[in-house]
């Protein structure tokens, strides 16, 4: 699995800029040469819009796809989209139902931005009838709905990816492709954080009470788990990417702390996974205070990095890039070298405050426009193109949405939570 | 002295830690044959004792339930009739088993039943979980030794995660192996080494599951307790156990096992008294 990962790393590292291509695709898709990979949206909320922007952004140098249909069954999620595509100077066909534009537009790819619960269903009808599909995360509202999901795309050859976008940020590639060469050392540990201040509402619209519960999907637990699903699935995608790896046990705690407004999702919450060879990864969220932020730090034994701000610190400022690590031990055999005898300082504990070591920051990759979703769409088009996608892509977010969901049990049932055999992959 | 010696130097990991191994005045083959076997004891070890190995022996205990024999073979028996005695010895503060539902609190009776004859171990509860961690590093230090021995290899330096030490012969300019660490606040210890074994416990040295003794806890000392001996598995099992003890319960376990040394903190404890 590495091997056909590391492939497409570097294939992805390239992708965006066309250079990834075989003359002989842009020959057979889109401008002069023939028919154009025909898309549309389906969800055209906040994050569909965003998707819509950057597809029809990007149309001014790509002429290989275009925006057939849209589609969302909410009246001012429509108009907004409809606003969009008239700045773009386009007229796709609209939907308010998606197997009304299954059925009305012929499409080769669909982009899916509704709310979580109204993933499952709209994905594996697409993938069955033939579509190609980029839905985004997390996968599903449940384990059996996410297996399906995953089935689906596996028994009709349809391609289905997750919109994580970190796994298209040449960033996370690069420095998840140094940790995957061992260049920092063992990874032993990854801290995530997603810290906001705010309470994470939609405004309702004025006299229009009954829609709290549509608007605010992400609050309540029949539609989403909250901070798990919609922030945390990126993060555990990350780390068990770094670790080539899913955790063996989740544990959790969580609850609603400060923002007690009838919401049913934890606003404070942590999770500790277990990877099998005993590193972990510890995350954890907040809704009160931002001080903190977003990060996840990838600690190695010789470098941390932090993916999101792009640094790159070594714990041994001395060392020369994959250069063997100095230790106590390996200063006395230096020693012995130049002909001294010296005491190894070990063992003992220390008992000094140990705190944070500064070191000098460095970029980990220098580049990177965005945070990788223009190169998951554009990536995602390829993918229609050639008909093909690396298996591990769907597996990293099946994976991702399968952890975030185990952590809710870990929270609800405040036991240590493993996977089920019938969810693995 | 030092041109012609050989010294050997090489590091791997293992048990969720560094194996740091130094040897010299032995072929360089012998002595990278050496390692090797090291390594190869070390991954075999691990694979009996880890607790996050899907393929592990001790993963594999720890989800049965209870009542289903497992069987063992004699690497795993032996190690558990052992740890099974060392809990005896030093009362209950060394305690490799311990129950899922309250990891916390210690517990009075013995948790399985061992068969030598049928060779099996069985829970007495489905809650049983055990963890070697306190003792691990000690009992693949007593492996590195005989392999040490069996290659001739006399002057060598094992360090396992900075805290489980095992040293032989002399350092390559003469004299023992001298080390340096700090003991408790702002104090430093040199100890001067001849073919021992040392183990240090300390806050910061996770060793698997240590117990509060209850009333008998030291007044929080912060120090830590190094043990030296030359058996490496009763160093472990003694480091963990009297990190937790009382000075009475340490001096009562200490009764039941030969020791070189300890030392809590900086301070070296009286023995056979
Ligand atoms: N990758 C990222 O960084 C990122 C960022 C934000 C949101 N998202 C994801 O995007 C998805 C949408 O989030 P959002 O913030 O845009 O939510 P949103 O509530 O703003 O938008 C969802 C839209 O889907 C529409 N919809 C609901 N059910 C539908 C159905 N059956 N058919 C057609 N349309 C339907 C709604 O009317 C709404 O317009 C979620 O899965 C979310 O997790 C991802």
């Amino acid at each position: 699995m590495s091997n056909n990962r590391r492939d497409f790393i570097k294939t992805s590292i390239v992708a965006g800029t066309g250079l990834a291509l075989g003359l002989s695709s842009f020959q057979s898709w889109g401008g002069v040469f023939g028919k154009k990979v025909r898309l549309a949206v389906i969800g055209t909320g906040g994050r569909g819009r965003f998707l819509m922007e950057h597809l029809l952004n990007q149309m001014s140098n790509n002429d290989t796809y275009e925006l057939v249909a849209i589609c969302d069954n909410y009246q001012p999620s429509m108009d907004a989209a409809k606003k969009i595509c008239n700045k773009y100077k386009i007229t796709p066909k609209t939907f308010d139902d998606y197997k009304k534009l299954m059925a009305d537009a012929p499409v080769d790819g669909v982009i899916i931005a509704t709310p979580l619960y109204q993933h499952a269903h709209i994905t594996i009808d697409c993938l069955n009838a033939g579509i190609h599909v980029l839905c985004e995360k997390s996968m599903a509202r449940t384990l059996s709905d996410a297996k399906a999901m995953y089935d689906a795309s596996i028994k009709s050859g349809s391609i289905l990816i997750i919109g994580h976008q970190r796994m298209f940020n040449k960033k996370y590639l690069n420095g998840i492709e140094r940790i995957h060469a061992g260049e920092f050392g063992p990874v032993g540990q990854v801290k995530a954080y997603w810290h906001r201040n705010k309470d994470w509402r939609r405004p309702i619209p004025e006299g229009k009470p009954e829609l709290e519960r549509q608007l605010n999907w992400r609050l309540y637990k029949e539609y989403s788990a909250g901070l798990l699903t919609e922030l945390m699935s990126h993060q555990i995608q990350v780390s068990n990417w770094a670790f080539q790896n899913t955790p063996v046990s989740v544990q959790a705690s969580g609850g609603i702390q400060f923002w007690k407004d009838g919401r049913e999702v934890p606003d404070n919450l942590a999770a500790i996974f277990t990877y099998a060879d005993g590193s972990r990864c510890i995350a954890d969220y907040m809704n009160m205070n931002r001080n903190y932020g977003v990060e996840e730090h990838i600690i190695a034994d010789y470098a941390t990095l932090r993916m999101e701000t792009n640094k790159l610190q070594w714990d041994k400022p001395n060392q020369t890039v994959n250069g063997p690590m100095k230790t106590p031990v390996s200063k006395m055999v230096d020693d012995i070298k130049k002909g001294e005898k010296k005491p190894a300082a070990i063992g003992g504990a220390s008992w000094r405050p140990e705190t944070a070591k500064k070191t000098k920051e460095e970029s980990i990759y220098e580049g990177q426009k965005g945070d990788g979703t223009v190169e998951e769409l554009l990536t995602f088009v390829e993918f229609i193109k050639t008909k093909s996608a690396p298996d591990w892509m769907l597996r990293e977010g099946y994976n991702a949405s399968l952890w975030t969901l185990l952590t809710e049990k870990a929270i609800d049932t405040g036991k240590t939570v493993t996977c089920p055999k019938k969810y693995m992959i | 002295m030092q041109t012609d010696i050989d010294l050997f130097y090489e590091t791997t990991m293992g048990m969720n830690t560094r194996l740091e191994v130094v040897m010299w005045g032995q072929s360089e083959l012998k002595q990278q044959v050496c390692f090797n076997q090291i390594c190869a004891a070390l991954e075999y070890w691990e694979r009996l004792l880890s607790r996050f190995d899907p393929t592990a022996e001790i993963y594999h205990f720890n989800s049965l339930v209870e009542n289903e024999p497992m069987q063992l073979g004699d690497d795993l028996l032996n190690s558990f009739i052992q740890v099974i005695e060392y809990r005896q010895k030093t009362k209950g503060l060394f305690d490799v088993f311990y129950l899922s539902k309250n990891s916390e609190t210690r517990h009075e009776k013995d948790l399985v039943d061992v068969d030598p004859v049928l060779k099996t171990i069985v829970k007495k509860s489905p809650d049983v979980q055990v963890d070697f961690g306190g003792v691990g590093k000690g009992i693949l230090l007593a492996r590195a030794i005989e392999l040490l021995d069996q290659n001739e290899i006399k002057n060598a330096f094992i360090s396992f995660g900075g805290s489980s030490i095992h040293c032989r012969g002399i350092h390559p300019k003469g004299g023992a192996w001298p080390f340096d660490f700090q003991v408790e606040q702002g104090i430093d210890t040199t100890l001067e080494l001849y073919n021992t074994n040392l183990s240090v416990s300390g806050l910061y040295h996770g060793k698997g599951h240590i117990f509060e003794s209850g009333e008998d806890i030291p007044k929080q000392s912060g120090k830590s307790v190094t043990i030296q001996s030359q058996n490496p598995i009763e160093a472990e099992v003694l480091s963990t156990a009297l990190f937790i003890a009382s000075e009475q319960q340490r001096h009562d376990i200490l009764k039941n096992f030969e020791i070189e040394k300890v030392l809590i903190g900086s301070e070296q404890l009286v023995l056979n008294e």
